[in-house]
């Protein structure tokens, strides 16, 4: 795999969609881990969780710190995952740092998703929807779709990110990067809620 | 204009070799078959990587700092590239020699 170095310009489109070409490592583990912190404790105004790798549900009211652990978990998790999965498939030698750094980073797109779980209309369908209630509202429902798709779109952005960072930190391309990608998604998942719930039981506990 | 050396042929891919050098000053030439330096034989792009590796000392990170790429993308370039020269010494260990033509 032979990485193209002479760019003519910065592209925008690389900085949405790869921005690992441009910044790993150190770097992007100060930029993202502050993100997935945010974007964690956003979710306290919206009452939303994070509550697994690929997951966002409106939830109960915890403490702060809660929201804060959830996003925490989601990354090691597919940090660790990933840096293993990266041990057994890539032929090269790679960093720790850069494989955490850029999943941090790869989180970006989860700073939307709190705050278009703020929209009043969301809200509101929301909590009808959780209160079993019938009552139809053309705006609320409208502004619950809208909020629904901005959502997945940042979930499908995160992922495509996280898949970037996780080929470029391992150096690992094709059907076998792909393949172990998305099992290790699959196990994060599992994994990230299992811990986030032994987390909820201890918060209760408390 | 900077003329770039050719190392493959260009009607059958394979690869070429010099066969008459001359000396600029005193007009000498001298014939033969003589292999290209496998540095030579990477493409222009490649052999400046290789220019800017050795006047960075080695670091990867002056060279990712040179390039304004990260890290990793300078270390996955060098990979390709290591790759690549691995392709090349294998062909030229493959190549016949000398002392065994007939």
């Amino acid at each position: 795999m032979t990485a193209n170095l002479t760019m003519p310009q910065r592209s925008l489109w690389i900085w949405l969609f790869n921005p690992f070409h441009y910044v790993a490592g150190g770097a992007a583990l100060a930029a993202g881990l502050p993100i997935v912190i945010i974007a964690s404790l956003n979710g306290a105004f919206s009452r939303s969780h994070f509550d697994g790798v690929l997951d966002f549900h409106a939830g109960l009211l915890t403490p702060l710190w809660f929201y804060a652990a959830e996003g925490l978990v989601n990354w090691l998790v597919m940090g660790a995952l990933l840096y293993a999965a990266g041990r057994v498939i890539s032929s090269s030698r790679f960093r720790a740092i850069d494989v955490f750094g850029t999943q941090a980073l790869a989180r970006t797109p989860t700073l939307a998703m709190p705050l278009l779980a703020m929209l009043p209309g969301f809200q509101e369908q929301t909590a009808r929807f959780l209160a079993m209630d019938r009552t139809f509202h053309m705006a609320d429902m409208a502004a619950f779709a809208m909020a629904i798709l901005g959502i997945v779109l940042m979930v499908i952005w995160m992922v495509l990110l996280m898949y970037r960072a996780f080929s470029v930190s391992c150096n690992v391309t094709g059907g076998k990067a792909i393949g172990v990608f998305i099992a290790a998604l699959f196990v994060g998942e599992g994994l990230s809620k299992a811990l986030i719930a032994v987390l909820l039981v201890y918060t209760k506990g408390l | 204009m900077r003329k770039r050396l050719p190392v493959e042929c260009p009607s059958c891919g394979q690869a070429l070799r010099a066969a008459r050098l001359r000396c600029p000053a005193c007009t000498t030439a001298v014939e033969g078959e003589f292999a290209l330096p496998l540095l030579a034989r990477l493409n222009d792009e490649d052999q400046l990587f290789v220019q800017h590796l050795v006047t960075c000392s080695g670091s990867l990170k002056d060279l990712a700092s040179l390039y304004g790429v990260s890290y990793p993308t300078v270390r996955n370039r060098l990979d390709g590239l290591i790759a690549r020269i691995k392709e090349l010494e294998t062909g030229n260990t493959n190549a016949p020699r000398e002392e065994d033509r007939p």
